[in-house]
């Protein structure tokens, strides 16, 4: 068993496996300490932090629909101090790689947020989540616009000496664009997708369930677009990529993994079953030895290399 | 440093399949549910709550809470009560005994029973009643014996079987909106009375649609009573960790977002802020 190599590096991050947290669906890694040993995880991917303290939006802010999950959370979070104040104290105790998700109205937060983070020795990488609208462009997602998404990694990565990753949104008509725009700019790794902009309206009520109207979709629905994505960007970069969107278990990861993932990302399905990312680690192991792969890294992009 | 985590202290086993050992219609579209599972029986706290998952499948995609019912330490065992509502309630009730059931709990922080608690007033509205047969069955434990339990409904056939609630000598008063049993309005419109009749140290414990525990909330409010009450919303992690099912509460004048699944389920009446 031991000689299989699960380990990877994505953009000087080691991970002891693949897997990781998606953003925003494992609080601060404290939340499940009840149901198994989160060290046992490549890395933990916290909720995207903010300047300020967000309360987020009202409620209803989740509605299932067909094997998937509608949110509208609004980035509800602590904000920067209390990250750093509080919340990080409490990561002390965890020993696998912690990476950051910032977030911000302008492109000045976002590199306030980097500056900050930099400072912060616990912190083994730092992800940009792009899905935010820019306040001073009228409200357009930094994340849908080439440019945009180039000028906010290039001021961010000119903060920070740790690693960056931009987590890109699908909410775009050319992902491969997009991508190459981030790693242009500095991105030493990326991570795809977030969530399907969505909708969700009662027919007895007559309104739209989610009370923000429209809220991002996640979970299995979303997985054959996320695993398409992430083989149209492998191919385009050659920076890693961690691939998100609707993994339950380790064949989900594979198709990831083969499509030219080098980590995935677990969301929705923590929800469901507590202990999936531990169930994925052992099921990738389990997938290897059987198949005589002696080391993971040899299954990144091999359904088209 | 903070206090070390609980995973470091080794506590485990949240989530776990557990055998059915009963699973059968009780009345109209309630079910009750037998699990065995001692750890929780032991351990678990009125108004807490089960997170089940109905079916090992994708659609329906997210578990399905279930406020405990009643549990037997002794036996190990706790039962919910629940209302075929859609599909995963639907999957819920074609368990048999013997089967398993995908679980985790205890989630939610439980009725606060530190208080100087003399006598009780439960106010359930539809299924909203099943957490209050726990919470008298643990203030009956603790010697309080004046429990009232006002039940209401849309209609007869809706009112949640009320036989476990006597038998534990529990005085049920009912209502219903059309009439067809008991107090035809709402369950709200006798609580006033039944404050009245009341003395000191007198709680009322209610959990319902929000509507009904807005009146129970202003009600109790007017009479400076004691008030908790048990709010609903979708939860998906329940956890803490998705911050999908939060309320607006009030927390030192300043407005903020609790989760109903780790904050709550329970709330003090006065810290519920109604606008949403
Ligand atoms: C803390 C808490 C305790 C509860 N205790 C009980 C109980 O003891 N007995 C009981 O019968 N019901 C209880 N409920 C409600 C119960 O969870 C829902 O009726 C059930 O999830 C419906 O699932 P469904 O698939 O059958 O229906 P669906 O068709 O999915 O939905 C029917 C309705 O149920 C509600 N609902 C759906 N999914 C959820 C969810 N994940 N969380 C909360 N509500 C949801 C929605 O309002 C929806 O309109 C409780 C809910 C909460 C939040
Ligand atoms: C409840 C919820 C909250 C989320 N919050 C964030 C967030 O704060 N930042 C972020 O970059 N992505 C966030 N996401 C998106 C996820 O990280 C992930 O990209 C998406 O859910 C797709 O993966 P999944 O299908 O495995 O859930 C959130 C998703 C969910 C379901």
């Amino acid at each position: 068993m031991s000689k299989i190599n699960l380990s990877v590096d994505i953009a000087g991050i080691k991970m002891q496996n693949p897997v990781t947290t998606a953003s925003g669906t494992f609080g601060f890694g404290l939340d499940y300490l009840d149901y198994f040993d989160v060290n046992q995880l490549g890395a933990v991917v916290t909720k995207t932090i903010t300047i300020n303290r967000r309360m987020g939006n009202p409620p209803p802010r989740i509605i299932e629909t067909p094997s998937g999950l509608l949110n509208s959370i609004g980035l509800a979070n602590p904000g920067i101090d209390e990250f750093i104040q509080s919340t990080l104290l409490d990561l002390e105790h965890i020993k696998a790689p912690i990476i950051v998700s910032i977030a911000g109205d302008t492109e000045e937060e976002y590199v306030e947020l980097a500056e900050r983070l930099d400072k912060v020795d616990k912190i083994a990488g730092i992800e940009l989540n792009v899905s935010c609208p820019n306040v001073r462009m009228g409200g357009i997602q930094f994340g849908v616009c080439p440019e945009q998404v180039n000028r906010l990694t290039k001021a961010s990565a000119a903060a920070t000496q740790k690693p960056l990753i931009v987590k890109l949104t699908p909410n775009v008509t050319d992902i491969v664009e997009v991508a190459c725009a981030a790693v242009e700019g500095g991105a030493r790794s990326l991570s795809l997708i977030n969530t399907l902009l969505g909708m969700s309206i009662d027919i007895n009520k007559r309104k739209p369930v989610l009370a923000n109207n429209v809220g991002g979709l996640a979970g299995p629905a979303i997985r054959p677009v996320a695993v398409r994505m992430v083989w149209q960007v492998a191919q385009a970069v050659d920076v890693p990529i961690i691939g998100v969107g609707g993994i339950c278990d380790y064949r989900d990861a594979l198709e990831f993994i083969m499509a030219g993932a080098a980590s995935v990302g677990v969301g929705t399905w923590n929800f469901v079953n507590p202990t999936a990312c531990v169930d994925i680690i052992e099921g990738l192991r389990c997938f290897c030895l059987e198949q005589g792969v002696k080391d993971i890294n040899e299954l990144v992009g091999c359904s088209w290399k | 440093m903070g206090q070390a985590p609980k995973c470091f202290l080794g506590v485990n086993g949240m989530k776990a399949n557990v055998k059915v050992m009963a699973n059968f219609r009780v009345k109209e579209n309630y079910y009750l549910m037998e699990l065995q599972r001692p750890e929780v029986a032991k351990n678990a706290r009125a108004g807490q709550f089960i997170h089940a998952r109905c079916k090992d499948s994708k659609d329906p995609l997210l578990r399905r809470p279930f406020s405990i019912y009643s549990l037997d330490s002794d036996k190990g065992r706790i039962k919910i009560l629940y209302e075929i509502k859609g599909m995963g309630t639907e999957l819920l009730s074609k368990y048999k005994e013997g089967d398993f059931l995908d679980i985790m709990a205890p989630l939610g922080n439980g009725f606060n029973l530190e208080g100087n608690i003399s006598s009780a007033i439960l106010v359930g509205g539809g299924i909203g009643g099943a957490p209050l047969m726990a919470l008298a069955e643990s203030l009956k434990g603790r010697g309080i014996n004046r429990i009232y339990f006002l039940v209401g409904a849309q209609s007869k056939d809706k009112l949640i079987p009320t036989v476990d609630f006597e038998s534990l000598g529990v005085n049920v008063i009912t209502a219903t909106d059309d009439g067809s049993e008991g107090h035809r309005g709402y369950i709200t419109d006798l609580l006033p009375m039944k404050l009245k009749e009341s003395s000191e140290g007198c709680t009322v414990f209610a959990c319902g649609p929000r509507p009904m525990l807005k009146a129970v909330a202003q009600i109790c409010a007017r009479k400076n009573i004691p008030c908790q009450l048990s709010l609903e919303e979708i939860i998906s992690c329940g956890v803490g960790a998705c911050q999908g099912c939060v309320c607006k509460v009030k927390d030192n004048d300043t407005e903020t977002y609790h989760r109903v699944c780790l904050e709550g389920p329970v709330f003090d009446s006065g810290e519920v802020v109604w606008d949403v």
